[in-house]
């Protein structure tokens, strides 16, 4: 038979109940703007009748159950949503990252500015070659060909160099990333071992959730990554099927700096491996896939560093092969004790031959930089004592400046559009990109927008929560006075007939 | 949808974000005057601003090269109307004389002037643009014209009457050439063997000749003779001057097109690259305009809530 202290009993189930779920509206608010917190709610449950003759009990019909009690503190996530938005986050921060470095790579080609430019100075240096032609004689034109030559060959180096400098820094951020990673990836071992120990009590472990579910978000944007959670609750997370962690076994990686870099031939380049075997880490997406595109990428479709320096380096092979071939073939102007002399280079060819030239060596010959005599504008041998000296053979000259306008060269084409269509390929690159990047951030943005929805606190909804609770409080209270005063009377004042 | 107030809060930062960006992008561009500042902003403009610039400078160094060749070419042509002149006045005083009764006394005044006129050639030979000589082929700091001891006119130090010596051939069809335009090549100037003539019929030998037979009392016939020769020289000189008109003509319609052509490419590089400055303005002020609305708006969601309004 359910008596009064049965009563009590219900009244102060409902108490407890109402207390815990304030103190879970309080807990919540005071979430409400934490980084990767999931609202929390109190799983209620009304208690049965606990006779357990309940059946069988002639006396026993019409039982009342025996108040509220609550089961568990549950989160409310999605783990479709947490997927998705992982995915996506990977493609993201790979956009981001390439969208950012390609602008900052643009600017250290900008092919429109006037006077930096190498298609500037290449201009002014096929012009100088024009007026050489209208006065092969003259020592101010002369000087003018040479200067205008070595700023053209300065941008050249100047390009390079930054390039190359540019090529070391992903480099080094490859490096970070992967500490980075590393960081990540024993936390989520760390949390493994802390939630599996935490849940085993049979309680939920929330805010350890919370924290290792963050921490697959951020490494989630450095390479691609699915997180598993098995039935008997232990977490795999793993990249192209290398498992990275596994319940409490963290495998980090390990940046190992034994590649050299394409086309720059630097050396200390980094490659991935698992730690302490010779596996080499496969991954393919997100952050670190970013910058390892952009340290070395040569194909069309995926610029990196390493194409636009091979464009470079052909380009400079190639103007320097064309323009030595006329060159050579011309007479200089005599000067002090030397005589005019042929087969003198304009442009420096290094020992190991044309192939050896790149946009960093790319210089002018130690002969044209001596005297700017060496520079051989006449298809004749220049002689002072002759009657006639031929001084104003241009043959040569002309032959270079009709050069500089020259289709159909092997290679090249022609030098201005060839240089044209390797930076404009830079360009459109980047808008690529950029473009990704923005329609990748709407794609995540959106995704985050539900998973926020699901999973994120509101404070009007907190409130009234609140408000409920607060009144099915009070009413237990009363419940409670109820009982207590039937209590009351029937211990105090039962049984006192006559007294 | 459930609607959080986190995420009320979250759009609105990013639209306000949005709203910032497109606002910096429109100040950059007022401020730099350009629309292209980078590759990226229209990469396929930017190539055509890339091709329009290469056309500019190599056009403008062209209208150089025209307007030097010019130059030359009127020097050319003012010498080659001096010689024209020299000619005409020799022929007059040959005809002249060429009459039977013509006294010595005449004749040897006459032979004076054709001297005159004969060293007057070789002056009109060395002639100059500036420091250049312009009748020496490629031999342009010396003195192409002089005359060796025994009398005899030598052109770049060659022989000038021995038309049969291949280095004179060689060297009176040399000539000056400038790049007037893509794949033009133009000559800008007029080999002085080629203008006097080679071998024995060259003006120089011709004038020395009729001085000497002036002087030695030659017949009348051959004074004539010589006479003949002197006007077929002149048609020759005439012929050249009016190559040398033509040529100027050419370059002088070139010189146009290229003025034309330079107003057309920047005109164009304008148009693709540079920001229209009342559009610009007017843009940014809407962008502006959709900043501040933005941010009022964002005043009245953000701050009330439900706590508010309980008790």
């Amino acid at each position: 038979m359910s008596g009064l202290f049965y009563g009590l009993e219900i009244a102060r189930s409902a108490l407890t109940v109402s207390q815990k779920a304030i103190n879970l509206s309080g807990h919540n608010i005071a979430n409400a703007n934490t980084e990767g917190y999931t609202r929390q709610r109190l799983n209620m449950n009304s208690i049965e009748p606990s006779s357990p003759n309940v059946h069988l009990s002639s006396i026993s019909k019409g039982n009342v159950g025996g108040g509220v009690e609550s089961s568990a503190v549950d989160q409310i996530r999605s783990d479709y949503l947490d997927r998705q938005y992982r995915t996506q986050n990977t493609k993201l921060g790979y956009w981001q990252t390439r969208s950012e470095e390609m602008e900052y790579i643009e600017t250290a080609v900008n092919e429109l500015s006037d006077n930096t430019s190498i298609s500037s100075t290449m201009a002014d240096f096929f012009n100088s070659l024009s007026n050489l032609a209208g006065n092969p004689s003259s020592e101010e034109i002369r000087t003018t060909v040479q200067q205008n030559a070595l700023k053209m060959t300065e941008t050249f180096n100047q390009y390079y160099n930054q390039l190359v400098e540019m090529q070391g820094s992903y480099n080094d951020a490859m490096s970070g990333t992967v500490d980075k990673i590393n960081n990540l990836i024993s936390g989520i071992a760390n949390y493994n071992e802390q939630i599996y120990a935490y849940e085993l009590s049979g309680e939920k472990a929330n805010e350890l959730r919370d924290n290792r579910n963050l921490m697959i978000d951020q490494l989630s944007e450095l390479i691609n990554v699915t997180a598993t959670e098995t039935t008997d609750g232990k977490m795999v997370v793993s990249c192209n099927g290398t498992d990275l962690v596994n319940h409490t076994t963290a495998t980090l990686l390990e940046a190992r700096p034994e590649l050299t870099g394409e086309v720059s031939g630097q050396s200390g380049y980094y490659q991935i491996y698992l730690n302490g075997t010779n596996n080499v880490f496969s991954y393919s997406g997100g952050k670190l896939q970013a910058y390892k595109d952009l340290r070395d990428s040569t194909s069309v479709d995926n610029i990196g560093i390493p194409r636009i320096l091979q464009s470079l380096n052909t380009l400079a092979q190639n103007v320097a092969k064309q323009f030595n071939a006329v060159h050579s073939t011309g007479y200089t102007m005599p000067y002090g004790t030397q005589t005019s002399q042929t087969g003198i280079n304009l442009f420096e060819v290094p020992v190991g031959g044309y192939s050896d030239i790149t946009a960093g060596n790319f210089t002018l010959s130690s002969d044209v930089l001596d005297s700017v005599y060496n520079i051989a504008a006449s298809s004749k041998l220049i002689d002072l004592s002759a009657a006639n000296t031929q001084e104003g053979n241009n043959e040569i000259a002309l032959a270079m400046v009709t050069l500089s306008s020259r289709t159909g060269l092997p290679t090249v084409g022609s030098f201005e559009n060839y240089l044209k269509s390797a930076m404009v390929e830079v360009g459109t690159e980047s808008t690529k990109c950029s473009e990704n990047a923005k329609s990748q951030q709407t794609v995540v943005e959106n995704v985050e927008d539900r998973r926020q929805s699901t999973s994120g606190v509101s404070l009007d909804e907190e409130m009234i929560q609140l408000v409920a609770y607060q009144h099915s409080y009070t009413a237990a209270a009363r419940v409670l006075t109820a009982i207590d005063e039937a209590l009351d009377v029937l211990i105090n004042r039962t049984g006192r007939v006559g007294l | 949808m459930r609607i959080t107030s986190g995420m009320v809060m979250d759009n609105y930062l990013k639209n306000l974000n949005k709203n910032m960006t497109s606002m910096t992008s429109l100040q950059y561009q007022m401020s730099t005057g350009k629309r292209l500042n980078k590759m990226s902003d229209d990469p396929v403009d930017a190539m055509s601003v890339m091709q329009y610039r290469v056309k500019l400078y190599k056009s403008e160094q062209y209208k150089e090269n025209v307007d030097n060749g010019l130059t030359l070419l009127d020097q050319t042509e003012s010498s080659a109307m001096e010689l024209n002149k020299v000619l005409q006045s020799a022929y007059e005083t040959a005809l002249e004389a060429a009459n039977d009764y013509v006294t010595d006394e005449d004749k040897t005044s006459a032979a004076a002037l054709i001297g005159q006129l004969r060293d007057h050639i070789l002056t009109i030979g060395n002639a100059q643009s500036g420091d250049q000589y312009i009748f020496g082929g490629y031999n342009t700091k010396k003195a192409p014209f002089s005359v060796d001891a025994s009398g005899k006119p030598l052109y770049n130090g060659l022989d000038l009457t021995d038309d049969t010596n291949a280095a004179l051939i060689a060297e009176s069809d040399t000539s000056i050439q400038y790049e007037m335009g893509f794949n033009l090549k133009m000559s800008v100037s007029v080999n002085g063997a080629e203008l006097l003539g080679t071998g024995d019929d060259n003006i120089y030998t011709v004038l020395d000749n009729l001085y000497n037979a002036l002087n030695s009392d030659a017949s009348a016939e051959e004074i004539s003779g010589y006479a003949d020769k002197l006007q077929d020289s002149q048609s020759h000189v005439l012929s050249v001057l009016a190559d040398i008109g033509g040529r100027e003509n050419r370059l002088e319609l070139v010189s146009n097109r290229y003025d034309e052509d330079n107003l057309m490419y920047t005109d164009m590089k304008s148009k693709l690259e540079d920001v229209d400055q009342a559009e610009a303005i007017m843009n940014y002020k809407m962008s502006e305009y959709v900043y501040n609305a933005a941010l009022q708006v964002g005043s009245e969601i953000l701050q009330p809530s439900l706590v508010d309004f309980l008790k």
